[in-house]
């Protein structure tokens, strides 16, 4: 029974770099209600990081529309927009001339919080990532292993609670234990703040673990949107069967989802 | 050696002072000065791939050039010298550190961290100002600290030219062969530049901490360590001062110092002259004097015109030939006069004012800037003085040395007084080559100091400055006045050798250098032969 609203819209957006032979997007249009957890996964330069990155205008589209709370992002002022989105790369990106406590509270110091709510947030942050802040916030980037200088991407991405979190590769670079770690954090602070997250990774167990919908991207197109237990059971086109198969398990290791993956629904259209 | 060094900086503390003061004013200037151009034009060419090419390759060769080449280059480009070339050619020195380190600082900023900063909502001069600077500072600061190192050094060079500073201690103790100067000229070169390469290391580590952060508690226990180990350095370094100046005191009383000599009755009078020919044959006509006289006397000839009088107030030498307007116009730096008498009661009040030195009698012989003709041309148009030459300027033919045409008391001095001089032709030559040029008859009139050799030669013909644009430069001795209390006798000597120096004869005493090719000290002990008589009777009825 719960009313579900729309977080943010693609209206058939397309972007072609200059140079390149095809375009990075492609005609894409899709919704995403407010509270999910939409991975993205799919080739390398599927157009999967434009994708992301077309929402914050780090890129800027040559058609179509995307809106965030009903809002056109490009009729917004960049660096106000940006303010309500959480940012989160594979290279974490920390300034390195600032303190973990630094780098946790730029963004509220653009938005101009007084001193004692960002010291209490950024307190509040780095337990909700599991640093302790005592321990860490005088620490300098350099001094953090590389699972938790993204611990504190995370938290910097999150300071403002931000109505929707942009994640690119995040765990790419870290180690699997760490991975799965930080994996289980993310689900447990997505599940307490109900935001809207988008999510890339070229890892398709990831994906599926983390998702609660899919975006499957390949040649700057959509090729299958939906629910991981939807799209095993059945694959929309014989790209998907074959990622799928990609993942099949191997043996001693969790099974990609419980389920047979089914036969591929159009087998002779490859868009 | 030990003893020369302490007494240098017990009599000259504040000529050492300035010459410190002026070194690091100098390099400073030089320095803020690169770092003004050069850090923003590699900020530019961070963006620019051609343009990056273009300046980073260009000023890789500049670096190959020899700074003193620059300096020289800079003094003939800008016809002036002093503080200004000095500036433009260190600052050329410290452009390429500056400049390449930044532009490769900007060029390798980390795209993630820019973009990051980017995609929270930083506006772009926020992202300038508080991610890109700061991750460049690292590579800017080492390209600084070789810049300021550089220049350091190299402003030494800078005495050269007559911008001052430590080198001119150097350029003083080389000029005079004495050592003590030059190993506390070189040792202090040395010590400012290892302390401000020090001073910003300290800086760049304290400010740049986030590169190699260590944990508090380390940090601060190192801190401590590092100022006990200060603290026992500075106290053994103290020692040894202490321990020095104590030996050195003991020395001073026993002996006097050697290289700054005090002026006690037994000391030699140590005689200067400037390093051109006619200051050469009076340095040796003013010791011969004495010498005559019953004074012992040391020659330290051959001195440049940038340490000469400052030897002089150093106490390195106790006189020398200067002449009036260049001790009215270069030295004491006061407004342009012409009469004779007025310049000179200037300059000797002066003197006596601001470092008790003495300007004896002045010689009738005048060697001023002048204008000379060839006998065939002042003959056929009447020419006597420079209002003639103006009146048939546009029938002759010039030749100069391309600076009198430009400097401000050479020709534009001569158009403001006598209307322009619209010569047929123009033609440029070494200086050397100007009497020659007239007496082969490719030119009829050239710029030709009154007292030059060449004038001795009857073809030729020196106008007079009718409308006295020119300030005179009579020839004097200067002389410390502590020297000439103890050896009052100086005076009569000199005063009366002075008295014999008409323009004609010290004319005829360069002539027989330049162009008979004797040498100064021989035509000196000849001329003073020939006065010798004259001299003795006058400091007899002195």
């Amino acid at each position: 029974m719960t009313t579900t609203t729309t977080a943010l819209k693609f209206q058939d957006v397309s972007k072609h770099f200059a140079g390149a032979a095809t375009p990075a997007v492609d005609h894409v249009s899709l919704t995403v209600e407010e509270g999910e957890l939409v991975t993205i996964v799919g080739t390398s330069g599927g157009g999967k990081t434009t994708l992301l990155k077309l929402v914050n205008r780090l890129y800027e589209p040559d058609s179509g529309r995307i809106l965030l709370g009903g809002r056109d992002v490009m009729e917004q002022d960049p660096a106000v927009l940006r303010h309500g989105i959480g940012y989160v790369i594979q290279q974490v990106g920390l300034f390195p001339h600032m303190t973990i406590a630094q780098n946790v509270a730029v963004t509220p110091r653009l938005l101009k919080w007084d001193r004692a709510r960002t010291v209490a947030r950024v307190t509040e942050l780095l337990e909700l990532v599991g640093l302790d802040p005592a321990e860490f916030s005088a620490r300098y980037p350099v001094q953090l292993s590389g699972g938790q200088q993204q611990r504190v991407g995370l938290a910097r991405a999150l300071a403002c609670d931000p109505a929707v979190m942009l994640l690119d590769e995040p765990f790419g670079a870290i180690d699997a234990v760490t991975r799965a770690g930080l994996q289980n954090e993310l689900l447990k602070i997505h599940a307490a703040n109900r935001r809207t997250y988008l999510f890339v990774t070229h890892d398709i167990r990831e994906a599926f673990r983390l998702g609660t919908r899919v975006l499957i991207m390949s040649s700057g197109r959509v090729q299958q949107f939906a629910t991981p237990a939807e799209i095993v059971a059945a694959p929309a086109n014989q790209f998907v069967y074959d990622l799928l198969k990609t993942a099949t398990v191997e043996e001693g290791e969790e099974s990609l989802l419980d389920g047979v993956i089914g036969q591929p629904v159009n087998t002779t259209e490859m868009p | 050696m030990l003893q020369a060094i302490v007494s240098y900086f017990s009599q000259q503390t504040g000529a050492f002072f300035l010459a410190l003061a002026e070194h690091v004013g100098i390099s400073l200037l030089s320095v803020l000065f690169a770092a003004g151009i050069g850090i923003p034009a590699g900020i530019l060419c961070s963006h620019n791939h051609s343009l990056r090419s273009v300046v980073t390759g260009v000023f890789a060769t500049l670096r190959v050039i020899p700074s003193l080449a620059i300096l020289f280059l800079c003094v003939v480009l800008l016809k002036v010298t002093g503080l200004v070339p000095a500036v433009l050619a260190l600052a050329l020195l410290a452009l390429p550190p500056l400049l390449i380190n930044t532009t490769i600082a900007f060029s390798t900023l980390p795209a993630a961290v820019v973009e990051a900063a980017f995609a929270m909502g930083m506006s772009p001069a926020r992202v300038f100002w508080r991610v890109k600077i700061p991750l460049a500072l690292p590579l800017m600061f080492t390209g600084l600290r070789t810049a300021v190192v550089e220049v350091i050094a190299s402003a030494t060079l800078a005495a050269y030219i007559g911008a001052g500073g430590l080198g001119t201690i150097i350029f003083t103790g080389f000029q005079l062969m004495d050592n003590s100067l030059l190993v506390i000229g070189g040792a202090s070169v040395a010590c400012l530049s290892l302390t401000c390469g020090w001073l910003l290391g300290r800086l760049q580590k304290r400010t740049l901490r986030w590169q190699h952060p260590v944990a508090v508690k380390e940090s601060r226990r190192r801190n401590l360590m590092k100022n006990a180990r200060l603290r026992r350095a500075a106290l053994v370094v103290l020692g040894v001062a202490v321990l020095a100046s104590a030996l050195a005191a003991t020395g001073c009383g026993k002996q006097g110092a050697p290289g700054a000599a005090s002026s006690s009755a037994s000391a030699p009078i140590r005689v200067g002259s400037k390093n051109f020919t006619e200051s050469l044959i009076l340095g040796n006509l003013y010791a011969d004097a004495l010498e005559d006289n019953g004074l012992k006397v040391d020659r330290k000839l051959n001195l440049a015109d940038a340490v000469v009088h400052t030897s002089l107030t150093n106490n390195q030498i106790d006189l020398y030939p200067e002449y009036t307007g260049t001790g009215l116009l270069s030295i004491l730096k006061l407004p342009l006069q012409t009469d004779p008498q007025k310049v000179y009661d200037t300059v000797k009040a002066d003197y006596q004012d601001k470092w008790n030195i003495v300007w004896l009698d002045y010689a009738p012989a005048n060697d001023s800037q002048g204008l000379a003709v060839t006998r065939a041309v002042a003959d056929k148009y009447h020419i006597a003085t420079i209002s003639d030459l103006q009146k048939h300027a546009t029938e002759l033919r010039f030749a100069t040395q391309g600076e009198f045409d430009l400097r401000a008391d050479g020709l534009p001095a001569l158009t403001r007084a006598y209307g322009p001089f619209k010569w047929k032709s123009s033609k440029t030559y070494d200086t050397s080559l100007l009497a020659t040029v007239m007496l082969n008859g490719q030119a009829d009139v050239a710029p030709l100091y009154t007292t030059a050799g060449d004038l001795a030669n009857p073809q030729l013909v020196t106008l007079r400055d009718d409308r006295q644009v020119w300030p005179p430069y009579n020839v004097a001795p200067v002389v410390r006045g502590d020297v000439l209390k103890a050896h009052p006798e100086i005076a009569a000597v000199l005063n009366a050798v002075d008295a014999t120096l008409t323009t004609e004869k010290l004319t005829a005493l360069n002539a027989k250098v330049d162009v008979d090719k004797q040498e100064a000290d021989k035509v000196a002990s000849d001329y003073y032969a020939s006065i010798r008589a004259q001299v003795q009777a006058a400091v007899k009825a002195g």
